[in-house]
């Protein structure tokens, strides 16, 4: 390919992103298995919070019962949003067509994102709301201080893990449509996904022990070095910004931006790695 | 017509692995026109379509395109083009319009192929024939200089085939260059110019239509009669075929 042709492929147009996008949303919002996916996703919310029983006491109980719950779920559902759709796209002929048309390579992956993105994160914020009403109903609308009086309970806070668990899914769905755009069938792209799940679910937390066991890393430099994989990021953004309001001294392991740079970091990664792998 | 080419391709290869596609390959496309590329299955129609739509890189040779920067030069249809079936017909192609922006209305898009009283049917309703005039439609967007169509009519029925191969003809009225792959020869006789013989990977042929004489009618039978033979019940490529073979 000639640097021209390179630079044309890396080029992104506001126009070509915005309508890649509209058609990713119409194509998602009509698929029955979106609608039962978040449904899903919601019925187990609701019954984390119940079976945790935290919601009695407030919002952040019910967050500390949802923290691994959510860490595994959003990413399911991510995947399950973003895995096909290359691969689908590519099997019926249709990025062989849209490799002759002026959106770049970059332009096709962003738009995806961005359409599938609006949708998952939509769709994480509503599939919560059922929680936050149990919640908002079995605390009979106490709003209790804090003994340490570092801040009062509150739905705001729950907002907060929300935004931070639709983080972590958009950094699982950048990967997912990484994977789809690597994988050249929709078999080996449950394979991938599958993989690359199980490496970003655990790999980074098991690597940062291991480092730890020999010695490589130090026991204060243990929380950032496990907030470089996505889990870890997820988990110390939602104890930096929702569960610290809980305790007697700022307890955070790592400060917000840590967390945020690691999620969007992962966010680039997988996307570079789509539009690199398109065609 | 004019003389001078929507695209050229010289000496073209494409290799891969051990097997050899595409071996030297020279052919040039005039506005106007609809060539014909016929061959047997396996023969390398597909991937010189590929090659000529920019979709492949040849492994040597080149393929060249004398357009101004800006314009959108190809518009093609691949062999197996299924659109997402959750939009509808109108939809699809208001999409691809927008990713170009020039040339035809999505409307007008429709109307060349016929499809404008379905327009807002889903195309997951669609019929085989009508899936193809559609891939017809979106392969015309931006008015491209060059449509190439993978074997359009594959699988249709007599009626949907004519309609697509018409469709062909007014891509081509419009001073847009056509090349279609096809295995119907003498249905798509009434609507090419030109015919092209690709046979393991070699351009057997090169032929203005309607074709005089017996040779190119030959070298077609022979190249699809060659193609396969039935052995313990599977279908396989007779290996006494693939070797030899001048150039008719």
């Amino acid at each position: 390919m000639s640097a021209v042709g390179s630079l044309r492929e890396l080029a992104l147009d506001r126009g070509h992103v915005a309508a890649i996008a509209r058609r990713e949303v119409k194509t998602v919002t009509r698929n029955r298995g979106t609608l039962v996916l978040f449904v899903g996703f919601s019925l187990l919310l609701l019954g984390f919070t119940w079976a945790g029983g935290g919601h009695a006491s407030g919002y952040v109980p019910t967050v500390v019962d949802l923290l691994t719950p959510v860490e595994l779920l959003v990413p399911v559902l991510a995947f399950a949003i973003g895995y096909r759709v290359f691969v689908s796209d590519r099997e019926r002929g249709e990025l062989a067509v849209h490799a002759t048309l002026p959106p770049s390579r970059s332009s096709i992956v962003l738009g995806t994102f961005f359409g599938r993105g609006v949708i998952l994160a939509l769709g994480v914020a509503v599939a919560a709301l059922p929680a936050l009403v149990f919640v908002v109903l079995s605390g009979n609308g106490t709003s209790p201080i804090y003994a340490a009086q570092r801040g009062a309970d509150s739905p705001l806070l729950f907002a907060r893990f929300v935004a931070v668990a639709t983080l972590l899914g958009l950094a699982a769905l950048a990967g997912a449509l990484a994977v789809s755009a690597v994988a050249r069938s929709a078999k080996s792209a449950v394979g991938l996904a599958l993989g690359l799940w199980a490496v970003l679910a655990v790999g980074a937390d098991v690597g940062s022990l291991a480092a730890l066991q020999r010695g490589v890393l130090s026991v204060g430099s243990l929380p950032t070095a496990v907030a470089f994989g996505p889990g870890g990021a997820y988990r110390g953004l939602v104890f930096a910004t929702v569960l610290d309001v809980a305790t007697v001294e700022a307890t955070a392991a790592i400060t917000p931006a840590v967390g945020v740079l690691s999620l969007v970091g992962w966010t680039v990664a997988g996307l570079v790695v789509a539009a690199y792998a398109l065609w | 017509m004019t003389d001078n080419p929507v695209v050229t391709a010289s000496n073209v290869a494409c290799v891969y692995g051990p097997v050899s596609a595409l071996a030297g390959v020279s052919a040039s496309i005039h506005p106007g026109s609809v060539t014909a590329v016929v061959g047997p299955n396996g023969g390398g129609k597909s991937t010189f379509l590929r090659t000529l739509a920019g979709v492949a890189t040849p492994t040597s040779g080149t393929v060249a395109y004398p357009v101004t920067e800006g314009t959108h030069a190809v518009g093609y249809l691949p062999q197996s083009f299924r659109p997402r079936e959750d939009l509808t017909v109108g939809e699809t192609v208001r999409y691809y319009d927008s990713l170009v922006g020039d040339g035809p209305t999505p409307e007008e898009l429709l109307d060349r192929v016929g499809l404008t009283h379905v327009a807002d049917r889903r195309v997951g309703a669609l019929s085989g024939g009508m899936l193809r005039l559609l891939g017809v439609a979106v392969a015309g967007v931006g008015d491209p200089d060059l449509v190439v169509l993978d074997e359009p009519t594959s699988g249709l029925d007599r009626t949907m085939t004519r309609r697509v191969f018409e469709s062909c003809a007014t891509l081509a009225d419009e001073d847009c260059g056509v090349v279609v792959a096809t295995h119907d020869l003498p249905t798509i006789e009434s609507v090419a110019d030109r015919a092209l013989l690709l046979d393991r990977g070699r351009l057997q042929a090169d032929r203005a239509l309607p074709i005089e004489g017996t040779a190119f009618a030959t070298a077609y039978d022979d190249a699809v009669d060659g193609e396969t033979t039935v052995r313990s019940g599977r279908r396989t490529r007779d290996p006494a075929h693939d070797t030899g073979g001048e150039p008719v």
